[in-house]
Parts: structure tokens; sequence; C-alpha cells
């Protein structure tokens, strides 16, 4: 063998992979060629250098953001269990907004169910894992928690979040949604007039400055779409979308998100997404129509 | 009463899918710092690291009554885990491509060292090259990095959180280094160039 062994042949060799004739011939090469030889050697060092990087300790402010998440998905689900509804939402909302969530949930978690039934036990392997897991702070040496000043205190305070969550009866279309926003957000926004201009269109409030009463899904998928800006949705409304404006209405969730100062919005972005928003990745296919109103 | 600190992990599981509401916190504290480093690892990003954490621990949350038990319950959050960081992967490379000259690279690096919480480790400026390297890798030749070279899993152990035979573990390793190996090769010998052209074999999949 006269030509040089690419990198990729030269790994899988290291790893053993190889077929024992391809594997002969490697060895013969390398053995006669400095160049490889020493590709072989950088390659070893790919792996302890990947092994050396240092630990990111957990920054406290993530800790304190996913306890918070965790509580307002346990305080969902104490309502939930206990079979009490939102605050001030009757029977009849309750049951919708939970149909909304066990929907989701079904859906989001087929991938796991599969990947259950297909789970290969390695005898062992699990064990030494949940070992390293009960302690920690063993993983290295660097990774204790941070825990000074200088972590918790975040660069741009964030003011108390306090979502409007309702539902508006609005069937929202994409022509007429600035006006349909508008309308919405006079009757319900924060800071509106307690009595509603129209008191036959009164929208049913959910529940009003509590993030907890917020089902997780809606959450997700305002973070989803927002992920990059921590912006969250300051009044949602679980409503219906009739595509084209006279389509058959499919459940919807109105996001309002103020923009401007906080507290203080000079207009709110109004997305509307299908209420089979999934978190993350895909949320912003499931946006079906938004547009920017002015605040009341 | 079982004070939830000594309850094994498949019994506060358990114990959470029945309603109990002290079981679940618990298990966040035992294994939040394992799955952090996993995520921060696989995503090289405190903002990106921080919400595939959440999600993943909500999604835990709500599935804890569809874990079966023939699996460590560490398994099953790694799994999880990855998942989560998976989706957030597929929702970057919908984004502007990955900078490729070294430039850029600093660039990169002072964007991830901005916003992000002090680092009493000092993160050295190797930290972030390997990072800027490893997202160059296919996912799943990252996912195997992760686990095998950087947190020092065993091979088999790998396997089983990634649902993968041991074999395929090794040759995604193997694949991943040959391909780090431009990018990283400075690292060890400063004194030759940085400016390596790309390794052959390209995207072989195992």
């Amino acid at each position: 063998m006269t030509s040089h062994v690419d990198a990729d042949t030269l790994a899988l060799s290291a790893e053993g992979l190889l077929e024992d004739e391809e594997e002969r011939s490697v060895q013969q090469h390398v053995s006669e060629c400095g160049q490889c030889a020493e590709q072989l050697t950088e390659l070893a060092g790919v792996a302890r250098v990947l092994a050396e990087v240092p630990a990111v300790p957990l920054p406290d402010t993530v800790v304190a953001r996913l306890d918070a998440a965790l509580e307002a998905e346990a305080a969902a689900r104490r309502e939930r269990l206990a079979g009490t509804a939102p605050v001030a939402a009757p029977p009849g909302r309750t049951a919708s907004v939970v149909s909304l969530r066990s929907r989701f949930t079904a859906h989001r978690w087929v991938p796991y169910l599969a990947a259950a039934a297909a789970a290969v036990v390695v005898l062992g392997g699990g064990a030494a894992v949940a070992r390293g897991l009960m302690s920690p702070a063993a993983e290295s040496g660097a990774a204790a928690p941070a825990e000074g000043p200088g972590t918790t205190a975040a660069p741009d305070a964030i003011p108390p979040y306090r979502p409007v969550l309702l539902e508006s009866g609005t069937g929202y279309t994409e022509d007429d949604l600035a006006g349909q926003a508008a309308g919405v957000l006079a009757d319900a926004g924060p800071g509106a007039a307690d009595e509603p201009e129209s008191p036959s269109a009164a929208p049913e409030v959910l529940s009003e400055g509590d993030p907890a009463a917020v089902p997780a899904e809606v959450s997700s998928c305002a973070q989803g779409l927002r992920g990059d800006t921590g912006e969250q949705p300051t009044l949602i409304d679980l409503a219906e979308f009739r595509p084209g404006g006279d389509g058959d209405p499919r459940q919807a969730w109105a996001l309002y998100f103020p923009a401007g100062a906080a507290g203080d919005p000079e207009s709110y972005e109004v997305v509307v997404v299908s209420a089979d928003c999934a978190g993350g990745a895909d949320a912003a296919d499931a946006v079906l129509a938004e547009t920017t109103v002015p605040a009341p | 009463m079982d004070a939830v600190q000594e309850l094994p992990d498949k019994e506060l599981l358990s114990r959470h899918a029945q309603g109990d509401d002290q079981a679940f916190g618990e298990l966040v504290r035992r294994h939040r710092e394992r799955m952090w480093a996993v995520a921060i690892r696989v995503l090289g990003d405190s903002e990106e690291a921080s919400d595939a954490l959440q999600d993943a621990f909500l999604s835990a949350f709500r599935g804890a009554h569809r874990f079966r038990g023939e699996a460590q319950v560490s398994t099953w959050l790694h799994r999880i885990v990855i998942n989560a960081c998976h989706d957030r992967m597929r929702r970057r490379m919908v984004r502007p491509a990955v900078p490729t000259d070294d430039a850029t690279l600093d660039v990169l690096s002072n964007e991830r060292t901005r916003g992000t919480t002090p680092d009493p480790t000092g993160r050295s400026d190797s930290a972030m090259d390997v990072h800027a390297a490893l997202g160059r890798l296919p996912a799943e030749q990252r996912l195997a990095l992760v686990l095998v070279d950087m947190m020092g899993y065993r091979v088999d152990e790998a396997a089983e959180i990634l649902e993968i035979a041991p074999g395929t573990v090794k040759s995604r390793c193997a694949r991943g280094r040959a391909r780090l190996l431009p990018y990283l090769v400075h690292l060890r010998n400063p004194e030759r160039s940085r400016d390596v052209t790309s390794p052959r074999g390209g995207d072989r999949r195992s």
C-alpha cells in the first residue's frame, strides 16, 4: 500500500473497526509512513483535548429558572389532579383547556413511547451512570455550583410576569387580525377598564397575573417562538382561527407580546399559533398569522 | 415516612407519577448538574443549554408515568435531555451557517461569552475552539463524542443512552475525531498551522 491512509480510516483502525485485511494494510502503511503515524497520534490527541475541556458549572440563574418552570408545572398538575377549575373559569371552559393539554401531551410523547419499547438493557452500564449521578460533584472538581453574588444578579432584572389568560371567543382571521386583536386588547388587555365596552362580547378571563395558570404547552410554544429574547406574552387568548376568513375554525392561541418599555408597552406583537404548537424547534411552524397593533 | 432524599430514583419517579409533590424536585436536584453538563457540551451555549434543560425536565415531569423501569432513571433522563438538545440543534440548522474562518470564530467566541454568567473555571479559548469545532460535526457524531470523550462514559453506557449498538458508538466517535482533527490539532501543537484543509471521508454514515 503506497497511498496515505485518510483520517477516517485511521480513526476506525484505532477503534478496531476495520476488517482484518484492511487493518493489516493500514498497519503496514503506518509502520512505514511517519506522516500517517503522526496523524494516528494526533487522533488520540483529539480525544484528550475533548476530555480536557473544563466543565461549565450549572449557573444559579438556570437553577432558579428550572425551579420556577417546574413549580408552575406542579401547580398546574395540582389543579388538574384536584379537579378544580383554574381561577375564575367555569367548568365548561376548564374542560377545553384540559383537553388541549392532554392532546398535546399524547402527541409529544409518541417518540418516547417508541423509544421505551425499543430500549436495550445493558447490564451494569446504567448503574455506573447512576452512581456517578448520585454524587454530581465527583464528575469534576470544577463542577461545584457557583454561589457568588456575581452570578445571581441578572444583568437586566425582569419585572414580574403577570399574564392574562382568557377565552375571548374570537375567531381570528388573517385579514382582520389587527382589528380583532385591538378589540380584544381594549376589552381585556392589561389596564383595560373593568367594564368591557361591549358587554355582549365580554371575554372569559380565565386567570389574571398567575403564570402558573398558563398551560405549559402555551408557555413552551411562546418560548419556542421567542426563546432568544426571553419575551413572554402578557395576554394569551385561547381562541380559534379561521383560515381564509370562512374556512373551518381550528383551535388556536393568540399570543400578545408587548413591545416597548416593560410594564408600559407601546404596541403588541400578536402571533396566532395553531393549538398543536410544539415548543422548541417547531414552534415557528405553528404560526398561522401575525401582526402588530398599538397598545390601547 | 421516608425522607425523599433517601429514596432511589425509580421510587421517586413512581411517587411523582402517583401525584407526590416532592418527589420530582428531588430527582431534579440529583440529576440537574449532570444533565446540564451534557446539554452545555452538546450545545456549547448557556442559553441554549438552559432552554434544553428546561424542556427536558418538563418532558420528564409530564412523561414520568411512561417510564417502564427497564432502564435506569438516569439513562432515561439522558435520553430526554439528548432529545431536547437534538431539537435545539435542528432549530439552529435553519439559522445562518456556522462561520468558518478564524476571524468569525473570534466573534463567535465573544458572542458566546457575552450574556453568560462569569465562569470561575476561566473557560478558555481552547474550550471555545472545541465547541466551534464540535458544531461542525453531524449531530450523531457530536453526541457520541460528548458522551464518550468529553463525559467519559463507557461505550456501552453511551450505547444504551443513544439506543444504538456499541459498535455504532465507536464508529461515530472515530469519524467524529477524524473530522475534528484539522480544527483541534493546533491545540496540541501550537506551532503548526491552523489552516489545514478539511479531512477526507465526509459524511459516510455508520
